[in-house]
């Protein structure tokens, strides 16, 4: 455990029709967030919104004793990080009478979910009513809205700094080092860092779900242990727009990873690369002597690995 | 003089924010000079405000993709005030802010053997995880391997060129932070970046194993 920096996962999820994040929009006219690449417009979840949906699928994971606060009105968090399991993982910017603001880096950087299939080719504009504000015994009223909705494989990916969850670094300016100093138990720290890994399996609080439930949860997981701070395994996946894997990437870049890798689990469902794709991605891990299991039991392993090391 | 050369990608999105921008986040279209070097600073584990490696090293930068720009809106936690005074409050607010979508830049970077030694070995085993712009926005870096390098005169350049040359885009970046007390001051370049990947004219530049690059 002494030797692991940090842990990365990449992932890809397929949705359904949905719009998960909307953009600008107009009065009645509920858009997707779209980024433009060469020319090309995509959907995509913002890495706000991706910070949230993780943090409110670990604060849902609470036992009685863990602590996890709430931003004040002014979009303030407590700042403790003995105590904070929020404040500890995701970082803040806290002011102190005299002080001025007190900053935390977050450990754990959570990328936003970029869609890999073009947006125009994969979506449509549905309508949804929208009631007016009307006073009790007043006739009811409405308009219609219009919705884009979608389908896509969305990629995504975390990356936690296992040396700075519970720790607070200080600088030695004279030999210019690095110290880490931890701040907590270490069963805490284990405590948090799984409880990152358990809640990518539990993301949910995403918009439209009254009408458009949708899954957004891994369908394929990479999560690699590593000794060196490197998130090249963020590059794993690379589909092309008929679903196609880049095999020959997937390949080399799981190879550089596996150097500096202490341990790499990998989990994906059936039906999500074509039949040529999933048998070789499989093979690879089994040349590796990897398991490949599904996303949910490779989080459970990723996460449950983590208490053995720790003993 | 010994020379490096690393290739940074940014892996989803990022943004250089324009830092005199306020009701509308900017993004320049490459990382400028202050960014790069507190990005080396963050792989040697320097303290925030460092400012020691601006003095060791001069970079080039050459964008290996099309500058993809995007606008999404955003919320964004308001600074408020002069600075003078105890502010408690920071609001909030939805603003546009635009974002450069997966860039890849060729980095170069000048010095003695010594210092391009100790930051070779620094990227290759950073001290923190390393990303540009926002905190949350990863890259993935390839080092190549440190050259000795010398200035030769080429034909044409690739990459930034200190100045102002037809058809490129021209930006003003922050090229130094200058320190008086407490207080911070920017000193800016303005810089010409190629629309057709190159600049044909005769110039002495640094032979990077034969690519001619500026360093600033």
């Amino acid at each position: 455990m002494n030797d692991l920096k940090g842990i990365n996962m990449v992932w890809l999820s397929e949705t359904d029709l949905t719009n998960l994040n909307a953009g600008e929009g107009e009065s009645n006219y509920i858009d997707v967030k779209k980024y433009k690449k060469d020319g090309t417009e995509y959907p995509y979840v913002s890495g706000q919104a991706m910070r949230f949906y993780l943090r409110e699928a670990i604060r849902r994971n609470l036992s009685e004793d863990e602590y996890m606060c709430v931003p004040d009105d002014k979009g303030e968090t407590c700042g403790d990080i003995f105590k904070c399991i929020n404040c500890d993982l995701f970082g803040f910017m806290t002011t102190v009478k005299g002080k001025g603001a007190i900053t935390r880096v977050s450990p754990v950087k959570v990328s936003p979910a970029m869609g890999i299939f073009s947006f125009d080719e994969n979506s449509n504009v549905d309508f949804l009513t929208r009631r007016h504000r009307v006073t009790e015994g007043s006739k009811m009223e409405g308009d219609i809205v219009n919705v884009e909705v979608g389908t896509n494989i969305y990629k995504d990916g975390i990356s936690i700094d296992l040396l700075r969850v519970g720790s607070e670094e200080i600088i030695d300016e004279d030999n210019r080092t690095v110290k880490i100093e931890p701040k907590i138990d270490k069963n805490i720290i284990n405590s948090r860092i799984q409880k990152v890994i358990e809640g990518i399996g539990f993301l949910s609080d995403y918009s439209k779900q009254a009408r458009l439930l949708t899954d957004f949860t891994p369908d394929a997981i990479a999560i690699s242990f590593q000794n060196r701070y490197s998130h090249r395994l963020q590059k794993l996946f690379e589909l092309n727009e008929e679903g196609k894997l880049n095999t020959e990437r997937f390949k080399q870049i799981l190879d550089e990873v596996d150097e500096y890798s202490d341990q790499i689990f990998f989990g994906i469902i059936s039906g999500l690369l074509n039949e040529k794709d999933e048998k070789f991605v499989k093979d690879v891990f089994k040349e590796k002597g990897i398991e490949v299991k599904t996303p949910k039991e490779a989080l459970d392993d990723a996460a449950s690995s983590l208490t053995s090391k720790s003993e | 003089m010994f020379g490096l050369k690393f290739r940074i990608e940014a892996l989803y999105f990022t943004n250089f924010r324009k830092s005199t921008s306020t009701s509308l986040i900017n993004t320049y279209s490459i990382p400028p000079f202050t960014t790069l070097r507190g990005m080396i600073s963050n792989a040697l584990g320097l303290k925030r405000d460092d400012l020691r490696v601006q003095d060791w090293i001069k970079i080039g930068i050459k964008p290996q993709n099309n500058i993809n720009l995007s606008t999404e809106m955003t919320k964004v936690l308001k600074l408020k005030g002069t600075g003078k005074q105890y502010q408690k409050t920071f609001p909030s607010a939805p603003i546009f802010k635009e974002f450069l979508v997966n860039p890849i830049y060729d980095v170069y970077v000048g010095s003695e053997q010594e210092v391009i030694e100790k930051i070779y070995n620094a990227l290759k085993n950073p001290k923190r995880p390393l990303y540009i712009g926002a905190s949350d926005e990863l890259v993935d870096l390839m080092v190549f391997e440190p050259v000795q390098i010398e200035k030769k005169p080429f034909n044409e350049v690739c990459g930034v060129v200190e100045g102002i040359y037809e058809d490129c885009i021209i930006e003003k970046i922050p090229y130094k932070f200058i320190q008086a007390g407490r207080n911070f001051s920017l000193e800016y370049k303005t810089i010409s970046i190629p629309k057709k990947g190159k600049i044909c004219e005769e110039m002495d530049l640094f032979d990077f194993e034969g690519e001619g690059v500026v360093l600033v």
